[in-house]
């Protein structure tokens, strides 16, 4: 089961990659920490005492969609923000990346090679999406699709991550996200879009 | 002292300035807000000063969640010393500067609850026991610390508490895959979070496949080296330092990226064994001399003043770096003395930049000139700092900076010393340059200098410049019994 929903959040990171609406993206993203979220409930056994990281994991997910959505609601753009790189051409980087991952990656003792392969995936993911969109809304989403990679890497570990640090990390992520969502909110009134390119002001 | 209550007043110092920066939110107007900082700097600042002084005392036996050793005490101390002066310094840059990132009536309020947030969380890193929470307490300061930079609410200030938000948040994210790789590779599913204490990282690591340990150790420091600045992952250090303001900035340079280096050197001393001395040393020296090639260049060029002290940030990150990674007891003397007193002047020289956008408002963006003529008190503060970060004797980092290259030498590590001497100097002919054009008068400039403006006008500079001065002349006075003493002798023994 793992492994499908590896693919299926992988897939649904890439589609972050070349979507061009925020919402979409954002729905996308949603998809993914909820399936992300189910798994931890269904892992759970309907035990209590390990329902906290879990319950906190499907409350993140409802926040982060809550506050993102609220933050594109409020900052219409006029026209959609494009990227600096073509969808064509960021789907390529992204593919070429994921399909370098097994060769470059050592076996790391996930017992599903699947797992390992798509935490990992959404990690680098998250980091193209943040660096090749230029919308800050997407941005935020490049920052949750990498955290959800170590959350599918700890869902694959047979309950070995302790909930202190999966709780930690739930917080810190809702932490980021308002005060990231409070930055955009900020650039939109400055700028008039939520376009990061207005941002380059600071080079040497 | 017992270590129970070594370890409530390390709990102490962290509980405190987070009492304080929910007591700030009661006030009712600035001046009031203002008022209550001094009071609350204050009793904060002491509670960190004798927990520091206990833990240099101590038996430094790690608690469950605390670890008060020798390296915990001397952090908590230099972070503690500068968010004291950064604190009593806040009003004179709230006094001129308009918060627009926040709504104005609780500018100022907003200001010192993340302010006194960062402080908590600055204490925290050093203390905490475990590599999983410091990391979640390192995450919790990119939320307060890039408010902060971007309190101006201005599009540069805006741009640089962006970037930095989003670059080390990524970073982190890394980071926590890192650990996640810790847990399930080291196959010891109820081990629970205890795994990950620095007294156990060790086992942990060493449990490990080889492979699995070599990743897991190299996905966390790399999360790390984003926090750092670390070139060349340091793309949000210039301009979040340079952008921020001034009692911010000398925090983010004097105390934030010192205290996450912190968790790097532990790291190193825990994986050390598992993955090898050579593994796990190497990125630390590679980053370290790579920081301080990449800064050089920058600091040849005429540039504002706090960037071009945000460029000696990665240059000073990169010289301690690389005595971590040679590890020697005369490296780790440097060490201690380059972290006390970078911390020392950089802060003053963060500081000095408020009575200088007041002579000068457009040195945010150009650098300084004729700075003497028009507020010497300014240029005194200004000449303390780039004396020192220079290294020119008497500075306690030309002591520093010899024990790390003299303690290369003494450990093998000849090309590592060797190519760090050549860099330095560079970089210290780059400053006096900087430190030169200063002085000068520019005629032929066009420049909103307001020289006719009143000293009773501007910050208050002469005062810290001058209990600065005799704090760095005291550890350059007290450099020659580092090497020998035993809390140098203690971090040789290792951090974990």
């Amino acid at each position: 089961m793992i492994s499908l929903v590896a693919t299926a959040c992988v897939a649904l990171g890439l589609g972050v990659v070349v979507v061009r609406r925020r919402s979409v993206a954002l729905a996308l993203v949603t998809t993914q920490s909820l399936l992300l979220a189910g798994v931890a409930l269904w892992r759970t056994g309907g035990h209590l005492e390990l329902m906290p990281p879990a319950g906190g994991l499907l409350l993140r997910s409802i926040a982060i969609a809550t506050i993102l959505g609220i933050g594109i609601a409020r900052t219409r753009e006029t026209k959609p923000v494009r990227a600096g790189i073509e969808p064509m051409a960021r789907a390529v980087i992204a593919l070429a990346v994921l399909l370098a991952i097994p060769a470059l990656v050592p076996a790391l003792g996930f017992g599903d090679p699947n797992a390992q392969r798509g935490a990992i995936a959404l990690g680098v993911l998250g980091i193209v999406v943040a660096l090749t969109r230029r919308a800050t809304i997407l941005q935020i989403l490049g920052i949750v699709i990498a955290e959800n990679g170590a959350t599918l890497a700890a869902l694959s570990a047979s309950s070995a991550v302790p909930d202190v640090i999966e709780l930690g990390v739930i917080f810190d992520l809702l932490l980021i996200a308002v005060v990231a969502s409070a930055f955009h909110t900020r650039i939109f009134g400055e700028f008039g879009s939520g376009d990061s390119a207005h941002l380059r002001e600071l080079h040497d | 002292m017992t270590d129970v209550l070594i370890t409530w007043l390390a709990a102490g110092s962290i509980a405190t300035p987070l009492v304080s920066a929910l007591g700030l939110q009661a006030a009712r107007s600035e001046n009031t807000a203002h008022r209550l900082n001094r009071v609350f700097a204050t009793v904060t600042a002491l509670v960190g000063l004798v927990a520091a002084g206990a833990m240099l005392t101590g038996s430094s036996h790690p608690s469950t969640w605390m670890i008060t050793d020798s390296a915990s005490a001397i952090y908590v101390s230099v972070v503690t010393v500068v968010a004291l002066m950064s604190a009593l310094l806040s009003p004179a840059y709230l006094s001129g500067a308009e918060g627009r990132f926040f709504a104005s009536d609780r500018g100022v309020r907003s200001y010192y609850l993340a302010f006194y947030g960062f402080w908590a969380a600055l204490i925290a890193i050093p203390v905490v026991a475990n590599l999983g929470v410091g990391l979640l307490v390192v995450e919790a300061t990119t939320a307060a610390s890039s408010v902060l930079v971007a309190f101006s609410g201005k599009p540069r200030a805006l741009e640089a508490g962006w970037k930095y938000l989003i670059l080390t948040t990524l970073g982190m994210s890394i980071a926590f895959l890192g650990v996640v790789v810790m847990f399930v590779a080291s196959g010891a599913h109820n081990g629970g979070i205890a795994q990950l204490d620095w007294s156990v990282l060790r086992a942990t690591l060493a449990q490990m496949p080889h492979g699995a340990a070599v990743a897991a150790y190299a996905l966390v420091m790399l999360g790390l080296a984003t926090k750092i600045g670390w070139a060349p992952v340091h793309n949000w250090l210039p301009d979040a330092h340079s952008e921020a303001p001034a009692p911010v900035s000398a925090l983010l340079s004097s105390a934030l990226l010192p205290a996450v280096m912190l968790l790097a050197w532990r790291l190193r001393d825990a994986a050390s064994h598992a993955i090898g001395n050579t593994a796990a040393t190497t990125p630390l020296a590679a980053f370290g001399i790579f920081s301080v090639a990449v800064a050089v260049p920058f600091l040849w060029q005429p540039m504002a003043w706090k960037r071009l002290l945000a460029y000696h940030s990665l240059e000073h990150m990169g010289i301690i770096t690389v005595g971590i990674a040679i590890a020697g007891p005369l490296a780790l003397a440097g060490v201690v003395l380059h972290f006390a007193g970078h911390a020392l002047s950089k802060a003053l020289g963060f500081y000095a930049a408020i009575p200088l956008y007041q002579i000068q408002p457009d040195a945010s963006r150009h650098s300084a000139r004729d700075v003497a003529s028009s507020s010497p008190a300014t240029f005194a503060a200004m000449a303390v700092t780039a004396i020192t970060l220079a290294g020119l004797p008497p500075s306690p980092l030309f002591f520093s900076e010899l024990f790390i290259i003299l303690g290369g030498i003494a450990t093998g590590h000849v090309l590592l010393a060797g190519t760090l001497a050549v860099l330095i100097a560079l970089a210290f002919i780059g400053l006096l340059h900087a430190l030169l054009e200063a002085l000068q008068s520019a005629p032929g400039q066009d420049r909103q200098a307001t020289p006719s403006v009143s000293r009773h006008h501007t910050v208050p500079i002469l005062a810290p410049t001058l209990l600065i001065a005799a704090a760095l002349l005291a550890l350059t006075a007290s450099a020659w019994l580092l090497p020998a003493s035993e809390i140098v002798r203690r971090l040789a023994q290792g951090t974990t």
